[in-house]
C-alpha cells in the first residue's frame, strides 16, 4: 500500500514538475501571466507531493517492509530507530529521492518567497523545475526506491518475495554523525541550484540593476554554509569511524564535495567586485554556472563507477544520464552566455595592482587553481589509462604536494585582502597596515624554529596563521575603537555594535579567523606519531606523553552486533587520564565487521586508539595508537566558520544612526529657518 | 688472595663476554627488525592499497583486506633484500603495476600530472597580468592632485555613501 502510494506520489510530482517547466517556458515566451501563475502553483505542489513519497519510504523502513528491495537491502529488524530513519539515504535510489525532495523544498521556498522579484522569480522557478524534472525522471523510471522483490515461481512466473529479515545497513554508516552528514551535504549540493537558477534567469532576462546578484550571493552563502557543515561532518566521521587516524584522504568522493566548495568560495569573494564596482560580471556568472556543474559532476563521479572509491556507489546505469544532463546544462549555459554577453560588460576597470580588487582576482585565481588541481588529480587515472593504457593511482601524496603550496598562498591572501583599499592602495598605507602583522607572523615562525620545529610547511602555516590573525584582530580593534570614541561604550558593546552594523563584512572576518584556526589544526598533522603493538593483559604501550595499559579484554553481544572490547587505561606521567574501550564488532544482519575507534581528545593533541586485529598465531590483540596534534582546532575552526557564515547572513543594522539623526535635525533646522522660526 | 680476586673477576668478565656474544645476534636482529619495520612503513607510505579503499598501503585497516596484507609482506621481503628504497618500490611495481604507486611517477606522460596544475595556475597568472595591462592602458589615470573636485552635492553624497559603506557606518 505504502509503496504504491509512494510511487504514485513520485509520478504525480513528475507530472506537476513537467507542467511547471513547460507551462513556465510558454508563459515566458508568450508573456502569459495566468499560465505563469499556474506554472508557479504546479512548482509549489512538487514539495508536498514528494513529501508524501518520502513519508511512505520512511514508513516502509520503520515498519520493516522487506518486500521492498531498497528496504531489504539497507535495513534489518534490529537496526536502531535512528539508523532506520537514516537508512533512507544510504543507497542510490533513496538518496536520489532525498536529493529530489530537498530540491523541491528549495523550489517551494523560492516560489513562495522572493515576491519582489516579479520577473526573475518565475523564470528561476522554470529553471529549477528543469533541474527537478531530470531527478524526478530518475526517481520514477530509472532508480525507483519503491520496487518490490520478486522470485521465480516453479511454474516460471514471477511472484512477490518477502525475506525474513533485511541485509542491514552498512556498519560504517551506523554512526550518529552519519544521520546528519548526508542531509547537510545534500542541502549544500542542491542549494547551489538556486543561485544557478537566478543567475541564468537574470542573464536570459538581462535583469537590470544589481538586485539579482544580491539574491544569488545570499543563496550561495546558504548553500556554501551547508556544504561546509557537510564536509566537516564527513571529515569528522572519517576520523572517528574509519580508523586510519586521519580525517581527509583525498578520496574522489571527498574531492567531489570540495570542488564546488572552492568555486563557491571564489564566487563569494569576486561577487563583491560586481556589487561595489560593477566588475567581473562574466567571471561571476561562470563561477555560479561552474559551481552548479561541479555539483552535478561530483554526483556523476560518485554514482557512475568511473573512479574507484570506498565511498562511491557501485557501478550503476545512471552514469550516462548524468553525462547527458551535464552536457545539456553546459550547452544551455554557453548558449545563453553568448546571446547575452553584451549585458555582462564591466562598468569599471581595475586601476591598480595594489588594490582590493586585484587581491580578489588573485584569490579567485588561487581558489580556481586549487579546484583544478583537485579535479585533475581525481581524473588523471582515467586520462592516463586512456592515453597510455597503463593504470596509475593518484593518492594523498600527490594532492598534498600540489595543494599545500596553493593553500598557503591562499592563507597569505586571506590576510592581505582586507588590508588593501578599494581602487588603489598607497605604499604608506601598505606599510602602516602590514608592518605589525608581518613582524608577528615572521616572529612566530622564527620562535617555532628556535623551539625545534623544522617542517617548512608547518612553519609557514603557523607564521601565516599569526599574520592573518593579527590583521583580523586589528580590523576589529580599529572599528571598535571608533565606536567607543563616538559613543563611549564598553569594548564588548562596541564590538557587538561593530558586527551588527556590517554583519556581512565582520561575518566574513569571523569566517577567515575560522579558516586560520582550521589551518593550525591541519598544520598539526606534520607532527603525527603512531605505534602498533601486540598486547597482553597488563602490558603497556608508550607513545609520546602517554602510557596505555591493557586492563581487560571482554566479549559480548547486542541485538545488532557481537563485539570484543579492550579496556585500556591511559596515563600521562603519574596522572591517570581516562579509560578507553576500543571494540571490534560483527554486525549480525549484514555479517560485516567494524572496528570502533576511541579517542581521548585535548587542546594539544588527540590520543587515537584503534583495535587493529588479533594475531592469528598468538591470539593476542593488536592495537594501533596515534598521537595527532591539534586536531581539535580543526573542528573548532569549522564551528567558527559556520558562526561567521550565520553572522554574514544576518541582516545588518542601518548604518550611521547618529549621522542620519543629525541630518534629520539639520533638515528640521532648515525647515524651521525657512518658516522663519 | 689478590690473585684469587683477580681470577674471580676475570671469570666474571669472561662470562659476561660470552653472554654478550650469545645475546648480540638477537639484539642485532631485534634492532634490525625494528629498523625494517620503520623502513617498510616509510616506503609503504609511497604506495597505495588497491583493494578499492584508496588508502595508503600501510594505513589500510580493512579487516582481512585481500590486498594490503600480502602486499605489505611482499614489501617487507623486498626491503630485506634490497638496501635501496627505489629497488624495493620497483619490486612492488613489477608485482602490482604502476597503480600501486600512491602518486604518479614524474616521467613520460605522467609528468603531466605534476606539471599541469602549476602550468594552469601560471597560465591564469599570465592571463590576469595581461588583463590588468590592457585595463591600465585603456584607463589612463589622471594624477590625484590635478583632478578637480567637483562642487556637486550629488557627487559628494555618493562619496559619503561609499565611505560609509566601506567603513561600515563608522565615520
Amino acid at each position: 500500500m505504502m509503496d504504491s502510494l509512494g510511487s504514485f506520489a513520485v509520478l504525480l510530482a513528475l507530472t506537476a514538475c513537467a507542467y511547471a517547466f513547460l507551462a513556465g517556458i510558454i508563459a515566458h515566451l508568450k508573456k502569459h501571466p495566468i499560465l505563469a501563475a499556474t506554472a508557479r502553483r504546479a512548482g509549489v505542489a512538487i514539495f508536498p507531493t514528494l513529501s508524501v513519497a518520502m513519508a511512505c519510504l520512511w514508513g516502509l523502513f520503520l515498519s520493516d517492509e522487506f518486500s521492498i528491495a531498497y528496504v531489504a537491502n539497507h535495513s534489518n529488524r534490529d537496526l536502531p530507530f535512528l539508523y532506520k530513519f537514516a537508512a533512507l539515504w544510504s543507497g542510490q535510489e533513496g538518496s536520489l529521492l532525498f536529493w529530489s525532495w530537498i530540491l523541491s523544498g528549495y523550489m517551494f521556498f523560492v516560489l513562495m518567497a522572493h515576491r519582489e522579484e516579479r520577473e526573475l522569480r518565475p523564470l528561476a522557478g522554470v529553471i529549477l523545475a528543469g533541474v527537478q524534472l531530470f531527478f524526478l525522471i530518475l526517481n520514477a523510471f530509472v532508480v525507483s526506491p519503491f520496487r518490490v522483490l520478486a522470485e521465480v515461481a516453479p511454474d516460471g512466473t514471477l511472484r512477490p518475495f518477502v525475506p525474513a529479515d533485511g541485509r542491514g545497513l552498512n556498519p560504517l554508516l551506523q554512526y550518529p554523525e552519519m544521520v546528519l552528514h548526508p542531509p547537510t551535504l545534500y542541502l549544500g549540493y542542491v542549494g547551489f541550484s538556486v543561485p544557478f537558477a537566478f543567475a541564468l534567469a537574470a542573464l536570459i532576462l538581462r535583469s537590470p540593476g544589481e538586485r539579482w546578484i544580491h539574491v544569488t550571493r545570499r543563496w550561495t552563502m546558504i548553500a556554501w554554509g551547508f556544504l561546509t557543515l557537510g564536509i566537516l561532518m564527513g571529515a569528522h566521521w572519517a576520523y572517528a569511524v574509519l580508523g586510519w587516524g586521519g580525517y581527509w584522504g583525498w578520496d574522489p568522493v571527498e574531492n567531489a564535495s570540495f570542488m564546488p566548495w572552492l568555486t563557491g568560495t571564489a564566487f563569494l569573494h569576486s561577487v563583491m567586485m560586481q556589487e561595489r564596482r560593477g566588475m567581473l560580471k562574466v567571471w561571476n556568472v561562470w563561477l555560479v554556472f561552474i559551481t552548479f556543474l561541479l555539483c552535478i559532476f561530483g554526483t556523476f563521479l560518485t554514482r557512475s563507477g568511473v573512479v574507484s572509491s570506498v565511498h562511491a556507489f557501485a557501478q550503476s546505469p545512471i552514469g550516462h544520464w548524468f553525462v547527458g544532463f551535464l552536457l545539456l546544462v553546459f550547452a544551455v549555459c554557453l548558449l545563453v552566455f553568448f546571446r547575452r554577453r553584451g549585458y555582462l560588460r564591466s562598468e569599471h576597470r581595475l586601476e591598480a595592482v595594489l588594490s582590493r580588487e586585484a587581491s580578489f582576482l588573485f584569490n579567485n585565481l588561487v581558489l580556481l587553481a586549487a579546484c583544478f588541481a583537485v579535479l585533475w588529480g581525481t581524473l588523471f587515472p582515467v586520462i592516463s589509462e586512456a592515453v597510455t593504457g597503463n593504470k596509475v593511482s593518484v593518492g594523498p601524496p600527490f594532492f598534498n604536494r600540489v595543494n599545500i603550496p596553493i593553500f598557503l598562498l591562499l592563507l597569505l591572501l586571506t590576510g592581505m585582502g582586507p588590508l588593501l583599499a578599494w581602487r588603489r592602495t598607497s605604499w604608506e598605507s601598505l606599510k602602516r597596515n602590514f608592518t605589525y602583522p608581518t613582524l608577528i607572523g615572521a616572529g612566530t615562525s622564527a620562535l617555532l624554529f628556535a623551539f625545534g620545529v623544522r617542517d617548512p610547511y608547518a612553519l609557514m602555516a603557523f607564521g601565516l596563521s599569526a599574520f592573518v590573525t593579527v590583521t583580523i584582530v586589528s580590523e576589529f580593534y580599529r572599528g571598535a575603537r571608533v565606536i567607543r570614541s563616538q559613543t563611549g561604550r564598553t569594548w564588548g558593546q562596541a564590538l557587538r555594535e561593530l558586527v551588527l552594523r556590517n554583519t556581512r563584512r565582520y561575518g566574513g572576518y569571523i569566517v577567515h579567523f575560522g579558516i586560520v584556526v582550521m589551518a593550525i589544526g591541519i598544520a598539526g598533522s606534520a607532527f603525527d606519531k603512531e605505534r602498533e603493538m601486540e598486547m597482553t593483559v597488563g602490558s603497556t604501550l608508550e607513545l609520546g606523553r602517554y602510557a596505555v595499559t591493557l586492563k581487560d579484554r571482554t566479549r559480548g553481544e547486542t541485538p545488532n552486533y557481537i563485539y570484543e572490547r579492550l579496556v585500556l587505561e591511559v596515563r600521562r606521567g603519574d596522572e591517570r587520564l581516562t579509560t578507553l574501550t576500543p571494540e571490534r564488532r560483527l554486525y549480525t544482519a549484514s555479517e560485516q565487521p567494524l572496528t570502533k575507534v576511541t579517542i581521548h581528545s585535548g587542546w594539544r593533541e588527540d590520543l587515537y586508539i584503534y583495535f587493529a586485529g588479533v594475531n592469528s598465531e598468538t591470539g593476542l590483540p593488536i592495537i594501533h595508537a596515534y598521537v595527532n596534534p591539534l586536531v581539535r582546532w580543526l573542528w573548532i575552526g569549522g564551528g567558527i566558520v559556520l558562526l561567521g557564515t550565520l553572522v554574514a547572513l544576518y541582516p545588518g543594522r542601518r548604518p550611521m544612526k547618529v549621522a542620519v539623526s543629525e541630518r534629520a535635525r539639520a533638515r528640521e533646522r532648515e525647515v524651521a529657518y525657512a518658516k522663519g522660526d | 688472595m689478590r690473585r684469587a680476586i683477580e681470577g674471580r673477576s676475570g671469570r666474571w668478565i669472561g662470562l659476561l663476554f660470552l653472554g654478550a656474544l650469545v645475546i648480540a645476534p638477537y639484539l642485532v636482529r631485534a634492532q634490525s627488525s625494528e629498523a625494517l619495520d620503520e623502513r617498510v612503513k616509510r616506503i609503504g607510505k609511497k604506495l597505495l592499497c588497491l583493494c578499492g579503499c584508496n588508502q595508503i598501503l600501510v594505513e589500510c585497516n580493512h579487516r582481512n583486506c585481500p590486498f594490503s596484507g600480502p602486499a605489505i609482506e611482499t614489501l617487507r621481503q623486498a626491503a630485506r633484500r634490497y638496501e635501496s628504497d627505489d629497488l624495493a618500490i620497483q619490486v612492488m611495481i613489477q608485482q602490482y603495476g604502476t597503480a600501486v604507486l600512491a602518486a604518479p611517477p614524474a616521467q613520460g606522460f605522467n609528468l603531466a600530472a605534476w606539471i599541469t596544475p602549476f602550468a594552469a595556475a601560471a597560465g591564469g597568472l599570465v592571463f590576469i597580468a595581461l588583463v590588468l595591462r590592457r585595463w591600465s592602458r585603456r584607463h589612463a589615470v589622471t594624477p590625484m592632485e590635478s583632478a578637480p573636485i567637483p562642487d556637486d552635492p550629488a557627487w559628494r553624497e555618493r562619496v559619503r555613501r561609499e565611505i560609509e559603506k566601506e567603513l561600515g557606518g563608522l565615520s
